[in-house]
């Protein structure tokens, strides 16, 4: 099918104000790997035939039905903010449907029972924000929070530093109304809070799925009552090894129930938070000056809720033992939300110490969102630096150590002789983490540029299921197609020779 | 082509936090209205791999310039730099948006916005002539640089007419330039637009203000305030004049006690910061010592405030070139402002006004006012 004629029955479903042909609403936004192989070849382009912005279920339903009979692609796409590529057009004739135009609406929030229905394309600090107004909160936080929307994290089960304490996305969704790959629409799980084991449990399956089989026109969330009172603590040790003793310390405190979060921030880490930090003092923001000392084993804490004070005393007492930790307790509020959002943006944040770079770049996709089991993170953390250190890249690493989760974000350029070197390094790290027990991804998703390891991690067989599920749902492959691993190729970041060069 | 238009394009990794702040992308939530996607849109303009398409325009020219996303950006890119240099490239290839040739011809030929007879700069004080006309181009070391919109909008003419009322109850003396004022120049700065003939004006603006032994100019226009104050700086470094914008001067006369409010006004406020004046100037507090300083008034400060204030939508030529969208901000911000309780939202800049001015319609409760007015009917 022609793009002309694809444009046309969209426009008739759609109106003309929410179909666009235009270069700016179809080009790979943002993407740094995808930026920078267009840069490198010629012939590897990801923009997507049309943009697509519906107003309601209605609309989805026609457009789904179209794409299918013409198995036309279709990506679903919340506030693209996923470092995977999940959201890049990858084949010929891609339709982008956006939701963050029109399908952006709060359905319902049910204070009393605790629920909340919401379209996909809610940002998730604006149902905070309304949340926060009854006292409560959606517990389910990943580092995206002030960029990321509902139907985005449902799709990629999203979660972050708090995920050890309070669960991922997942643990959030009573169920979801998905309009499938022939237009019918089905209602997984209960819209409210019901316990029930009532057959397959389909809202698991398509909570992480990536846009891969279906897309979601209602979620129904679990929201829950905000705690009360927080303190967050610096604790800089000397060395990793005093780090992780502290780390042991803590898991036997009996202290979990405070416990909200338990950072690992590496030296360059803490050069990103800092170089946050001094802008934000510049900007006038900050009420005081914040400065996290750069050593080399430091965690950063937050204590929560009812018995928090009585569990800081007990931290502060235990915490004695490491004589030479420097210890600093932040009590206001805002000093704490300064301090984690930088802790967030640390990464980014070390680009403020150095001049913008020349030419195109990528975070190593295969390290960014490491796990293995918990208390095997510290051999990872070794092993990754004595290989790091061998291929003369130096990564910022940070983590959730209590759910054995690392993100090691290393900024490499994109030249071909750079990409065959990562593939080198990404699959050396891997080997550790496969060894380990581990995943290749924690909470960031799979998308296009993760795939390729997939098959690794669970082997042929759990992958032959996964596909089997997906082209059951989904026999002409229209949603979201050659991601995770389900479609015919893999990620372009390991094909060598693949494009014509520029 | 200007290699600020590419800048930042390999350093924005795509986290999006631009977007939770940016004025636009709030009001009309599209990925290509998004501070990281006219980045992108920039440099892909750069390395031509697209080209001038009319959404590219929309991404570019809307832009307000209010640079809440660098508020934010934990990269540091900075959007405002490489906004103007795609709008000077674009406008070079003559693809500017509709009416952007016209303004930019307007101020070298009539030396106002609006290409009217720059005689007609004195109309605004059709009410106060007397007050008015003997101040014009006398000796004072105190100049009121009144500004294209304030001169030649019937709507806005209350604002430098307040002005002077509030200077009279006040015994400050002043002048003006009268017709011998140019428009400051700044739709160029916005659009970063090199013209020689700008820099005529920029010359002629202050070697008028020098013959007149002014030492302080005073506006009541945040864009005029910030052109005086970095732009008409960059081009003379050694430029003699303090620059003061209207709320300085008048909470430093309220402290001192040259002003008394006597009325009340018992009503919630907000007050709308300009961006021109606080976050890209610092001025912060005047306006908030004048309204704190009338009695019966409630000011209603948000959680976002001050730097982090939202921005009315009416700036960085967004108005001018694509009004349905800045309208749309409006609408919002006004909507918010009355959620949290506000039942006049307060401006001290004539965009503001004229833009939120629009945003209430339709909105029960809440109204808007200019600083100015406010003040002078409620003065002893």
């Amino acid at each position: 099918m022609d793009k002309e004629e694809i444009y046309r029955k969209l426009v008739e479903i759609c109106g003309e104000n929410d179909v666009s042909i235009d270069d700016a609403d179809l080009i790979a936004t943002g993407d740094w790997i995808a930026k920078g192989l267009e840069a490198l070849y010629k012939n590897i382009s990801f923009k997507a035939t049309a943009l697509v912005t519906p107003k309601n279920k209605d609309e989805i339903v026609q457009i789904v039905k179209f794409a299918n009979a013409n198995k036309i692609p279709l990506i679903p796409r919340a506030a693209n903010t996923s470092y995977a590529g999940q959201v890049l057009p990858v084949k010929d004739n891609t339709v982008l449907m956006d939701f963050g135009k029109h399908m952006n609406k709060i359905l319902e929030m049910n204070i009393k029972e605790e629920y909340a229905v919401v379209e996909p394309g809610v940002e998730f600090w604006y149902l905070q924000e309304q949340l926060a107004k009854e006292g409560y909160f959606f517990p389910a936080e990943p580092g995206s929070a002030f960029s990321c929307m509902i139907g985005g994290m449902v799709a990629n089960n999203a979660s972050g530093a708090t995920s050890f304490r309070f669960g991922t996305t997942h643990d959030y969704v009573n169920g979801l109304e998905i309009i499938m790959a022939d237009g019918s629409i089905i209602h997984t799980g209960h819209k409210e809070n019901v316990k029930s084991v009532a057959g397959y449990d389909l809202t698991s399956l398509f909570v992480g799925s990536e846009g891969t089989l279906g897309i979601y026109t209602e979620i129904y969330l679990k929201i829950k009552k905000m705690p009360q009172n927080e303190v967050s603590l610096i604790l800089a040790f000397k060395d990793l090894d005093s780090a992780f003793q502290a780390i042991e310390m803590i898991r036997n405190l009996e202290i979990t129930e405070s416990l909200a979060l338990l950072e690992y921030v590496d030296e360059m880490t803490i050069e990103g938070i800092n170089a946050n930090l001094k802008f934000r003092e510049k900007k006038g923001l900050l009420q005081k000056k914040m400065k996290v000392p750069k050593r080399a084993g430091t965690l950063l804490i937050k204590l929560i809720g009812p018995r928090y004070k009585e569990d800081l005393q007990k931290l502060q007492e235990n915490l004695q033992q490491f004589q030479d930790a420097k210890i600093e307790v932040m009590e206001e509020p805002i000093d704490q939300k300064f301090l984690w959002d930088a802790r967030h943006y640390a990464g980014p944040g070390i680009a403020r110490t150095m001049p913008p770079p020349e030419g195109p770049r990528m975070f190593i996709p295969a390290i960014l969102d490491i796990a293995v089991p918990p208390r095997k993170i510290i051999d990872f953390i070794k092993s990754s630096k004595e290989i790091s250190q061998k291929y003369g890249y130096i990564p910022i690493g940070m983590g959730h150590i209590f759910d054995g989760n690392i993100h090691l974000i290393s900024a490499q350029n994109i030249t071909e002789e750079n990409l065959k070197k990562v593939k080198a390094f990404q699959e050396e790290i891997l080997e550790v983490v496969y060894s380990l027990g581990g995943s290749v991804t924690a909470e960031h998703g799979v998308g296009f540029w993760k795939q390729q390891f997939l098959e690794k991690e669970y082997g042929k067989e759990t992958m032959d299921v996964m596909k089997k599920i997906k082209y059951a749902l989904d026999p002409n492959n229209i949603f979201n197609p050659d991601k995770m691993g389900l479609g015919v190729i893999s990620s372009i970041v390991h094909f060598e020779g693949l494009g014509e060069k520029r | 082509m200007s290699e600020e238009m590419i800048k930042y394009y390999y350093l924005c990794n795509n986290c999006g936090i631009c977007r939770q702040q940016c004025t636009i992308f709030q009001a009309i939530p599209l990925e290509s209205l998004s501070p990281r996607t006219r980045m992108t849109l920039a440099g892909n303009l750069y390395l031509n791999k697209t080209g001038i398409t009319k959404k590219t325009k929309e991404a570019i020219f809307t832009c307000v310039l209010c640079d809440l996303c660098g508020n934010t950006c934990p990269s540091g890119v900075d959007v405002l730099d490489t906004i103007k240099a795609t709008r000077r490239y674009i406008i070079e290839q003559g693809e500017g948006p509709e009416g952007i040739s016209k303004l930019l011809d307007s101020i070298i030929q009539g030396r106002n916005i609006f290409l009217l007879d720059n005689e007609e700069r004195i109309n605004w004080a059709e009410n106060i002539e007397d007050k008015v006309k003997p101040k014009i181009r006398q000796q004072s070391e105190l100049a009121l640089f009144v500004g294209c919109q304030e001169s030649f909008k019937g709507s806005l003419y209350n604002i430098p007419e307040s002005l002077v009322r509030i200077f009279e109850k006040a015994g400050v003396d002043f002048t003006l330039l009268g017709d011998q004022e140019w428009c400051c120049g700044a739709p160029y700065f916005l659009l970063g637009v090199k013209n020689e003939k700008v820099d005529e004006i920029i010359k002629h603006n202050i070697e008028k203000m020098k013959e007149f032994g002014v030492k302080k100019i005073v506006t009541t226009c945040p864009g005029c305030y910030l052109a005086w104050k970095e732009e008409y700086k960059k081009f003379d470094p050694e430029l003699p004049f303090e620059i003061l914008h209207s709320t300085e001067i008048i909470a430093n006369l309220i402290q001192e006690g040259k002003l008394k409010i006597s009325k009340e006004y018992k009503k919630k406020v907000i007050f709308q910061d300009p961006c021109d004046l606080g976050r890209h100037s610092g001025v912060f507090e005047a306006p908030r010592i004048i309204l704190k300083s009338i009695p019966g008034l409630e000011l209603i400060e948000l959680p976002r405030e001050k730097i982090e204030a939202y921005c009315c939508g009416g700036g960085g030529l967004c108005k001018a070139t694509y009004p349905e969208t800045a309208l749309a901000v409006a609408k919002k911000v006004a909507k918010i402002y009355k959620d949290n309780g506000a039942e006049m939202i307060v401006t001290a800049c004539p965009a503001c006004f004229d833009n939120l001015l629009t945003g209430i319609e339709g909105l029960e409760g809440i109204d808007v006012v200019d600083i100015h007015s406010l003040l002078v009917d409620l003065l002893e």
